[in-house]
């Protein structure tokens, strides 16, 4: 779908719930990929997942574009909810043996699937590492490394995102990796 | 390690690429729930309702796709809420009277429906949907229920159907303890020390609407509700509803996710469901001989 047809399709869900379940179909993966990858929690990402299409829903109205997708403006909301959902839970300290051992029970029909998405989880060795290191450093540079190398965004639309310059983006993406570098060391 | 190192290590880190396909259906549903809700005209008596439904309408939304086991509750309230907006907003704006109150007053004064009731005394159990000035109101008189359809600008009465009073023989009811227990959920909640309190009946009726066609399919069935009761950690109660034709349990409902109950006495129950698009199979609320029990109040 190009840019002009995602407009229309935003136009037309402004009016019809069934349109923004079009949108939501489509960017519901994104949307949970992206809180998972920001907060390596099954459970933390449904949640989060949830307030984020609902802030959607309910302020679609006043969503313009800005010149880029309706994808940014999620991940918009999506990055505040994160932010929100730290300070809530006063940033507690993310580490391997949690995301081990979170498996949350929820109703019948969804705990093999969840059971599953929690084993598959941990099988990305690799990315709870490097999460583990990323949840120390500030937020304001887990959301710029986090949207530039996991979600594969242009300096340019992570500004849009995150609401800065792309000169703040740039400088902070420098020192974050380089705070990083040094955990990693 | 070099700065290029950690961004190849980032660049070509294996990511996890989970789909979470149950919450994700939650959601749309809650999702499509919520927008109708939000996108009913605003008139006057919306103020009213949304008085009424301040607060609730968000936890209920979350609660329908939050991971603790509520979401059943929540669908219930988000269909329920949604039937309250359709009670509220669909009024006549020259009556000056709340559409419920219109259609309880119908009803009431109506000699077609006390004849049909047995001549006595009518008392309207629910209102329970008013839309396009015509209401469907439930009422019950000496013989039985009556669900009544009204229509609110000509203030008559248009159709009526009398539905006896539901009853269980004993051998229905030990029919339907016995396929209670031969449910695993069942014993499994027995086997915690929970244990049979009663067994009655309940009339079932209500709307399915498919909310890709707009189509709405009627139905109604007389179930036998088995009742399981708990006090091992305060009271706890939980409804069987068992077919008895299709001899099989068709659904659980524990309370507590509504309220803290004690086991109900009533010799009987009325639901009314309103479904969408199917998979929701729970009560919008649930009528007592005490009156609402949970849901819309």
């Amino acid at each position: 779908m190009d840019l002009e047809q995602e407009k229309e399709l935003v136009e037309k869900a402004k009016n019809d719930t069934q349109v923004f379940g079009e949108l939501y179909d489509q960017y519901y993966p994104k949307i949970f990929g992206y809180v998972l990858r920001r907060t390596a929690s099954i459970d933390v990402a449904q949640d989060v997942t949830s307030e984020v299409f609902f802030k959607a829903l309910k302020n679609l109205g006043q969503f313009c574009y800005r010149g880029f997708p309706f994808s940014s403006w999620l991940y918009r909301i999506a990055t505040n909810e994160i932010a929100n959902y730290f300070r809530k839970n006063k940033r507690e300290k993310f580490c391997l043996e949690e995301a081990f051992n979170s498996v949350s029970i929820s109703n019948p029909s969804a705990e093999t699937e969840l059971l599953e998405a929690e084993a598959e989880l941990k099988r990305h060795e690799d990315f709870l590492i490097l999460h583990e290191n990323l949840s120390k450093l500030s937020v304001k540079y887990q959301e710029v490394i986090t949207l530039r190398f996991f979600e594969n965004k242009q300096v340019k639309e992570i500004g849009e995102i995150l609401g800065k310059r792309e000169g703040t983006i740039k400088s902070l993406l420098h020192r974050g990796l380089e705070k990083l570098r040094k955990l990693m060391e | 390690m070099k700065e290029e190192e950690l961004i190849k290590k980032l660049e070509n880190a294996e990511l996890p690429e989970i789909e979470l396909q149950s919450h994700q259906r939650r959601l749309r549903m809650a999702l499509l729930a919520a927008g109708y809700l939000q996108r009913r005209p605003r008139v006057t008596i919306l103020d009213l309702a949304k008085s009424k439904m301040k607060g609730g309408i968000d936890i209920i939304m979350r609660g329908l796709v939050s991971r603790q086991p509520v979401w059943k509750t929540a669908v219930i309230g988000v269909l329920a809420l949604a039937l309250i907006t359709g009670l509220t907003i669909a009024l006549p704006s020259l009556t000056g009277q709340s559409a419920e109150a219109l259609a309880t007053d119908i009803v009431q004064n109506s000699p077609e429906v006390r004849t049909a009731l047995g001549g006595g005394e009518v008392t309207v159990v629910k209102v329970i949907k008013v839309v396009d000035d015509k209401g469907t109101v439930i009422c019950r008189g000496e013989i039985g229920l009556l669900t009544a359809e009204v229509d609110l600008k000509t203030k008559e009465v248009t159709e009526w159907e009398v539905v006896p009073m539901p009853q269980l023989t004993e051998e229905e009811k030990e029919a339907a303890i016995n396929i209670a227990r031969a449910d695993p959920r069942v014993q499994e909640i027995l086997d915690q020390g929970a244990f049979i309190h009663n067994v009655h009946p309940m009339y079932s009726f209500g709307a399915k609407v498919n909310l890709e066609t707009g189509e709405t399919e009627e139905f109604s069935e007389t179930l036998a509700v088995v009742v399981l009761a708990s006090d091992l950690n305060g009271w706890e109660s939980w409804f069987v509803h068992v077919d008895l034709a299709g001899k099989k349990v068709i659904r659980i409902i524990n309370p507590k996710e509504f309220e803290e109950l004690s086991p109900s006495d009533d010799e009987y129950e009325i639901e009314y469901f309103h479904i969408l698009e199917g998979p929701v199979e729970e009560p919008v609320f649930r009528i007592g001989k005490g009156g609402i029990e949970k849901g819309t109040q």
